[in-house]
């Protein structure tokens, strides 16, 4: 069976309150939701939290996953991340930096590239290539839920600044990552 | 008045792409929003990156540093369900009106103006003195219907001497059902009521109840398949939070 008949009868059994096949999923699933979760919230009592929560609402199926629409891995972490930030804009707070200025964001963010993104992926391969600031704004919109009103008070950047570099570092994302997965080798 | 309000005016192609980045990204105002939407149909390079944006965003899930969870969460999950009522939960998906329906179906049963039409083939006997709505004769069940639409089965006894009775009714092809039980002994501290389903080998659980000091109770419940397509149902006494397993203690059982 593929991965995705797989994953069909095991939501099957879910969806029949099976028990085991739902440790089953977390046992699959639960550690990349886990890291997302952290990602997010930068704290570990949070991202238990919130990775409990995730799951749960996959148990009492307040949200379904349409095989038509993609993988459930992917519908998993989408789960995760929402609730992540809800719990993050719940705290009102980031995790574990204060920015004084987009230099200071971007000064930590280099620094802790290596603890940002997972070795070996495409994406922390592209994310390198941007500039320092585009990545900064990025990594506070996709990673902390941010508006742009909000990344300009966070930063002190005017908000049309924050739109352009926002605005021009997704594109340029895009493209490097949309050239990058066509190629064959780097798709197996 | 807003301008949410007003119809948006088409962009053309170019100008709807400087949009769909921060569409893509949840960050569009509402104007924005509209704009995109009412001009993906027309643009289809716009559809093709707004789909490339969210595969991106799928990898960007998954570029995350991989931390192993405490492995104490794990159990704290398994923990959570096995506290939660099975099927209940989905109770708020119940639409309006059914749920109408069902309240108004039980109230004409139990006036008693209802029709009965006998499933059993063996020959009909005296009403019940008790003049309950819904006749037994024998362990035969009765199939209630009030129009092409309802269900209904009436579950028996598993055991002699005793006055405990079910009634299920549902919608033709529907996953929700209306539970009403009468008769039923009291329950023990700690324990509950538990509706199972039988398809096949396997027996789901549609959810726990109490009764009151009648023995009567009620349970509106939603399953994952059309309810015809189980063949028996029972209700088992259970612990109070549920089981995963009817037990041995069944109160009512009946074949759908």
């Amino acid at each position: 069976m593929t991965v995705q008949a797989d994953d069909i009868d095991l939501m099957k059994r879910i969806h029949r309150h099976d028990q085991q096949a739902f440790r089953l999923l977390y046992q699959q699933y639960g550690k990349a939701a886990y890291s997302l979760a952290y990602r997010v919230l930068q704290n570990t009592a949070q991202a238990e939290e919130v990775t409990q929560d995730a799951f749960m609402k996959v148990w009492q199926q307040q949200t379904r996953w349409d095989p038509d629409k993609g993988q459930l891995r992917n519908w998993l972490l989408t789960i995760t991340h929402f609730t992540a930030i809800d719990r993050l804009r719940r705290e009102r707070r980031q995790p574990n930096l204060h920015p004084e200025s987009i230099e200071d964001m971007e000064e930590m963010l280099s620094s802790r590239s290596d603890s940002l993104w997972q070795d070996d992926t495409v994406l922390r391969m592209l994310i390198q290539q941007l500039p320092a600031e585009q990545v900064a704004l990025i990594d506070l919109a996709f990673f902390r839920g941010m508006s742009h009103s909000e990344i300009a008070a966070e930063t002190r950047l005017p908000l049309g600044t924050v739109k352009t570099r926002l605005r021009s570092g997704l594109q340029r994302l895009r493209e490097l990552w949309v050239e990058t997965t066509k190629l064959p080798t780097l798709q197996s | 008045m807003s301008s949410t309000q007003q119809p948006q005016p088409v962009l053309n192609c170019d100008d709807l792409l400087e949009l769909i980045p921060a569409y893509a990204f949840g960050l569009a105002s509402p104007k924005e929003q509209q704009q995109v939407e009412s001009g993906l149909t027309t643009c289809p390079e716009a559809t093709a990156q707004l789909a490339d944006y969210r595969r991106m965003q799928d990898d960007l899930r998954e570029s995350v540093p991989q931390i192993e969870p405490p492995p104490a969460l794990e159990d704290r999950l398994m923990a959570a369900i096995a506290a939660e009522p099975p099927a209940r939960r989905r109770m708020p998906q119940v639409h309006r009106a059914w749920w109408a329906a069902a309240a108004a179906v039980v109230a004409l049963v139990f006036s008693n103006v209802y029709w009965i039409s006998r499933s059993s083939s063996a020959p009909p006997k005296a009403p019940d003195t008790n003049s309950h709505p819904i006749l037994v004769q024998g362990d035969s069940s009765f199939v209630l219907t009030s129009s092409r639409e309802i269900r209904w089965v009436r579950l028996p006894s598993a055991q002699k001497n005793t006055d405990a009775t079910a009634v299920l009714m549902w919608n033709v092809e529907s996953e929700i059902g209306l539970l009403y039980v009468r008769g039923f002994p009291p329950l023990s501290a700690g324990k509950t009521f538990q509706l199972w389903l039988t398809m096949g080998d396997a027996k789901l659980s549609a959810g726990t109840f109490q009764v009151d000091e009648t023995g009567s109770g009620a349970l509106l419940f939603n399953v994952t398949a059309p309810i015809d397509e189980y063949t028996w149902a029972r209700i088992t006494e259970e612990p109070e939070q549920g089981s995963s397993e009817p037990g041995e203690a069944v109160v009512v059982v009946g074949e759908l």
